[in-house]
């Protein structure tokens, strides 16, 4: 599967999130539903789906009435002409059953796949909005709560046909019966729907018992694969005894739960066939005395029989029809809810005009406070150094560092004040232009599965700024240097490799203010020397570096400490203080 | 990113051609077959209960035909009462009969696959740790996760049905015969086209699925790196290009599913045409018995509906048969992780030309590396004396790690011999009789489900919970006691998540815990810079104190604490000595020395 990153066809989309295709988001549980089956015109593929899905039931339904038409109007009388006409007909019948069912089958398996993407696509452009932030959960278990959510919801298209289907062999049964005998149909109808009723009072709670097991089941799996993920740690610290006895009591646990689930299971299943069976005993025996008495001929006594086996199925679809659709319309509330959170990056006050794109600039536009001006917590002011070729170095907790970052990557809502670029409130240039200000290169930036030039997101790749991260000695070791693919989330490339390709990729990005965060952490002492003299060396755009590394702060023109006890409002490097 | 990082030299496509061995047809068959005869009684429990149910089933249509024939002679309604209650005993005894089959059948498989798996997972413990990281650990995951989940699937829900329209079918063949061995005949006519429906159909599903899989892992993965690294993407302005990487791989994968369905309703068409050729035999069959009378109506009729009957249980057999190879597949990945390991462990440490026994650790000649042929450390002599503290200093790709899974028994050299104090304990992890002489800390953190407790106890099962609260003091890990249940908090996937620094001071708790007499540390202490590296190089002290310890030193500070310094380069030893020596020496530790102190006093 090939898989570069290359840019969209559509300019106008820059940033994730726009919802494709331009659409409105669906925010309530009815219209993602809807959406997911009947929007984008997948509602006329559905129909015809569902039309075709209908006339297979019938054709279903009237296979043992072509039997018992067989047997009334040819074996019995013996008529020969009648068995051609009989087989003739029922090729015909199965003619139209397969092709009804290949086709309804194909148009519905699209209908749902489409459905599944479109929700998919919508919710992972949800995610990726820069103006949405998600609201605390991570990203990776929104994506785990909602990827099954989007099957789920996208399934509806498959109940609707089904139920379309049931109804339709449940009314050609129904007829064929009343044609029959309308006492006899009336009575097979309302004794299957009273022994469906039956049933399912008495099998629902064994039932339930099974779906717990099939949780405990799946509980112990986990434990599992957990230990095994964790398997080079526990080989290392040699508690393979230990780890082996773990995985026995799971597994031991998944063996109890798989066997009382299958005992469960088994319960269920004889308790219902015993039921059906003693059901169509007691049809087969009413239909027999009718057929006995000549109220009915022999052929229609087959055809009861048939038709009494054949009408459990549909009649079991339609009554958890109510329960199918309230389960859907939850799992669609999951995903609308998501859908219709607000934007709460979206902070520009509505009616300003767009900021201007770029920095403004402070040279010519006297007056303005310069410098970068954040306030990571409460009653704190630090300013940083913004003039070209100026860098300058942030010590601070991790606690306090990770704030910062969240800070200059507007990763909350932010109040006025926190964050200002040349006087300019971040509040007031949104989310978007932020970040096309300033980029920050956080220590654990993601690397994707990718070639390395694809990962350094850029279009013109120079060798300078490889030299300088130092990775063109790792790109050095690669078998196809740029053009390498290394593998989910960069796993082929060691700890400090794919540092180094952080590093690179920050570089060769344009925004007019570069921020660092422990760039080298992971990279071995003369490397981060190296890299350190080059960084130095380089100067060009304001360079602000989040480190603890002493090499690292060596080329810093000033340090601002963030843990540093705050006597009054204003900290800052004595370069950076001026109004 | 979770911090956990393959340190390999080389890097390498990902790739599971070498991965690990699979069985192969008859060797998985052999296993199964060793199984279930360990449970003779149960199995033949499974098969009398599943063909009696089976042929009491096949007693309904054959009463309905008895029926026809009563009503047919316009009998008295009294004696349809010996077919009726023939018919009730026949459902409800045939009901009972499946179940109980389907149970001895669940406890049949879900032991086997229960003593596989066990064994899989301890196997997999007892090899070398260069042979999995050789195969992927992801081979062996899938193995122990998606594997048995195929073959639990199997046997929880296809193998019952299967089995039982096996027996059904071939029961209502035997039961047609019975009525007129010409009703079988015809019955059998749709057979060939079921064994070219079929064959057709699996020669393109197998290729097709697999893609299918592959497709949707990939979008799987598209989808995580995305979600996973939105905070990048938003820095980098490349959400939407991600988005449409990730609808391209969906689409992709969407076009795969409906090529499936289109085989397979083409495959369900043709089992019609089977279905459509066997009726109208079985009716055309029956109107020529009835005519020349050898058989009545009612005979004919229930010959009908015998047939009719069939078309589910057919149907299970041949839609089931894809997952039946699946787990098939999966079933001999399983008993190939077991057979395969036994014969790569062959060590050339317990050779017996062992020279006088010192103490400490021994390396004598050693050979390593990753890949065959090529190694990183050629021809490798060192002697670590009980006790002390070694440092190992160098650029990247310069043997660092090598050297230390050596010495800690993770990575077995092709050539060579590592002793503690005169003992082989190179393969010590895979024999357990040996016992545990070093623990090796690397910077693969991973926080096992459980509570903190648990995650400790992994090192040391017997410690009682004052024990571990005295080690994690020992260590500085007072956050544990902040935790909202302390050392009863839940932990890992489904837990409390924990950050790296402190999944990482978890570990060096673990080493303490251990009572390994060697401790190896690779990167331990680099997780993260400044302060949280300096409490963690604190905790590592206290981890090694009194025993024999080797440390990977990214900062130099590490080093100049250890007793000796070895500066490696291009996989040898260039300089070993004291941190005073080595600065008196004027050579490279001197010169990153110089540079780290300056930036130091800098700072």
């Amino acid at each position: 599967m090939v898989s570069t990153l290359s840019a969209p066809t559509d300019p106008g989309r820059e940033v994730g999130g726009t919802v494709p295709g331009g659409h409105a988001f669906p925010t309530t549980p009815g219209q993602t539903l809807i959406h997911g089956s009947f929007g984008e015109g997948r509602g006329q593929r559905l129909a015809v789906a569902a039309g075709c899905r209908m006339l297979h039931q019938v054709t279903e339904a009237l296979v043992p009435v072509a039997i018992g038409v067989t047997v009334d109007q040819a074996i019995a009388p013996g008529n020969p002409g009648a068995l051609l006409w009989c087989l003739a007909g029922i090729t015909l019948l199965f003619m139209v059953l397969t092709f009804s069912w290949r086709i309804g089958t194909r148009l519905n398996t699209s209908v749902f796949s489409h459905g599944e993407h479109s929700l998919r696509q919508l919710l992972v452009g949800k995610v990726l909005d820069p103006l949405h932030s998600g609201a605390g959960r991570g990203p990776g278990r929104l994506l785990s709560i909602s990827t099954s959510d989007t099957r789920h919801t996208a399934g509806l298209s498959w109940v609707v046909t089904e139920q379309l289907s049931a109804f339709a062999a449940l009314l050609t049964a129904a007829v064929a019966l009343v044609l029959i005998s309308w006492q006899l149909g009336a009575t097979v109808l309302l004794a299957t729907a009273a022994f469906m009723l039956l049933m399912h009072l008495v099998t629902t709670p064994l039932e339930r018992r099974a779906v717990q097991q099939q949780a405990a089941a799946a509980e112990s799996a986990h434990v599992a694969s957990d230990l095994v993920t964790g398997l080079r740690v526990l080989k290392g610290i040699g508690a393979v005894d230990g780890a082996a006895r773990r995985y026995r009591a799971a597994s031991r646990s998944s063996l109890e739960a798989a066997l009382s689930m299958a005992r469960a299971k088994a319960l269920f299943t004889g308790v219902s066939l015993a039921l059906s069976g003693t059901f169509l005993a007691a049809i087969a025996c009413l239909a027999s005395t009718m057929a006995a008495n000549g109220t009915i001929t022999v052929g229609q006594l087959v055809t009861v029989v048939g038709l009494a086996q054949f009408i459990k199925d549909p009649m079991t679809a339609l009554a958890f029809l109510g329960a199918e659709i309230r389960e859907k319309r939850a799992v669609a509330g999951r995903l609308s809810g998501l859908f219709a959170e607000e934007n709460d990056l979206d902070q520009r006050v509505p009616g300003t005009p767009a900021p201007h794109l770029g920095m403004p600039d402070v040279d010519r536009t006297p007056g303005v406070a310069r410098g970068l001006s954040v306030a990571p917590f409460a009653g704190s002011r630090f300013v940083m150094n913004l003039d070209v070729g100026s860098i300058t170095g942030v010590t601070a907790s991790p606690a306090n560092a990770r704030r910062l970052i969240e800070l200059l990557t507007y990763q909350r809502p932010l109040t006025r004040g926190e964050l200002s670029l040349h006087g300019r409130d971040a509040t007031d240039l949104g989310p978007e232009e932020v970040a096309r200000m300033v980029f920050v290169s956080d220590h654990d930036g993601a690397v994707f599965s990718a070639s390395v030039r694809d990962n350094l997101a850029t279009d013109t790749v120079d060798t300078a700024l490889l030299a300088a991260s130092g990775l063109d000695e790792v790109l050095r070791r690669l078998p196809a240097g740029l053009d390498s693919r290394i593998g989910e989330h960069g796993r082929t490339l060691s700890g400090g490799q794919r540092q180094r390709l952080l590093l690179g990729r920050a570089l060769h990005q344009p925004q007019p203010v570069l921020v660092l965060h422990e760039p080298t952490s992971a990279v071995d002492s003369v490397t981060e020397a190296r890299i350190a003299e080059s960084l130095g060396r380089l100067r060009g755009r304001p360079l602000i570096l989040i480190t603890g590394s002493p090499a690292l702060l060596g080329i810093c023109d000033s340090v601002v400490d963030l843990d540093a006890p705050q006597p009054g409002n204003v900290h800052g490097s004595e370069a950076s203080n001026a109004p | 990113m979770p911090p956990s990082q393959r340190t390999l030299a080389d890097t390498r496509e990902v790739d599971s051609a070498a991965g690990l061995p699979i069985a192969g047809t008859r060797a998985t068959w052999n296993h199964t077959l060793r199984v279930f005869a360990r449970r003779k009684g149960l199995m033949a429990l499974m098969v009398v209960t599943l063909l009696a149910g089976s042929a009491t089933g096949l007693l309904v249509p054959a009463v309905l035909g008895w029926m026809v024939d009563i009503a047919g002679r316009g009998e008295l309604s009294g004696a349809l009462v010996p077919a009726a209650a023939v018919l009730l005993t026949a459902a409800i005894a045939s009901a009972a009969l499946d179940s109980w089959g389907s149970i001895a059948m669940a406890e049949l498989g879900q032991h086997g696959l229960a003593e596989l798996r066990e064994d899989v997972f301890a196997t997999a413990l007892a090899q070398p740790s260069e042979d999995l990281e050789r195969a992927g650990s992801g081979d062996l995951i899938s193995r122990v996760s998606d594997d048995v989940e195929a073959v639990n699937e199997a046997i929880g829900s296809v193998l019952p049905s299967f089995i039982t329209a096996l027996f059904t079918i071939s029961l209502t063949i035997v039961g047609l015969g019975a009525i007129d061995p010409r009703f079988a005949i015809a019955a059998l006519l749709g057979i060939p086209i079921h064994v070219f429906a079929l064959r057709s159909f699996l020669r393109a599903s197998g290729p097709l699925y697999r893609r299918v899989r592959i497709a949707e892992s990939q979008r799987g993965q598209f989808l995580l790196e995305a979600t996973a690294g939105v905070n990048t993407l938003r820095a980098l302005g490349h959400g939407s290009r991600h988005l449409a990487r990730i609808a391209h791989s969906s689409l992709e994968a969407i076009a795969l599913v409906m090529q499936t369905v289109v085989i397979r309703t083409r495959f369900q068409g043709r089992l019609n045409v089977a279905e459509l050729v066997g009726l109208c035999s079985i009716l055309a069959v029956g109107y020529w018995l009835v005519g020349d009378g050898s058989v009545s109506i009612g005979a004919a009729t229930a010959a009908a509906l015998f047939f009719h009957r069939l078309f589910g249980p057919i149907g299970v057999i041949l839609m089931n048969v894809d997952d039946l190879q699946l787990a098939g597949a999966g079933l001999s990945r399983l008993v190939g992780a077991l057979h395969g390991a036994s014969g790569a462990a062959v060590s050339p440490l317990l050779s017996d030309d062992v020279g006088s026994p010192r103490d400490g650790v021994v390396l004598t000649g050693i050979d390593a590396g990753y890949l065959p042929g090529k190694n990183i450390l050629s021809g490798l002599d060192l002697h670590i004396r009980e006790g002390e503290h070694l440092a190992l200093v160098g650029a990247s790709g310069a043997g660092k790690t090598t050297l230390a899974r050596v010495i800690a028994g993770s990575l077995e050299p092709t050539a060579g011999s590592v002793l503690w104090n005169g003992v082989h304990y190179g393969s010590a992890e895979g024999t357990p009789g040996l016992g545990r002489s070093a623990v090796l800390i690397s910077q693969d953190i991973h926080v096992f489900s459980g509570t903190i407790a648990e995650n400790l106890r992994l090192a040391a099962p017997a410690a009682s919970d004052a024990e571990l609260l005295a080690a994690l003091a020992t260590t500085g890990a007072d956050w544990v006691d902040a935790l909202p249940q302390g050392l009863a908090t839940a932990v890992g996937g489904g837990g409390l998540a924990i950050t790296g620094d402190r999944a990482q001071h978890l570990a060096l708790v673990r080493a303490l815990l251990s009572d390994a007499p060697v401790v190896v540390l690779d990167e331990a202490t680099a997780e993260d810079g400044s302060r949280s590296s300096q409490l963690l190089e604190e905790a590592a002290l206290r981890a090694v104190r009194g025993r024999t310890a080797i440390s990977v030193a990214h900062r130099l500070s590490q080093a100049a604490q250890a007793d000796r310094v070895l500066v490696m380069e291009d996989g040898r030893v260039i300089d070993a000595g004291t941190h005073e020596e080595l600065l008196s020496r004027d050579g490279l530790y001197a010169r990153l020395w110089l540079a780290w102190s300056a930036n130091r006093s800098l700072s």
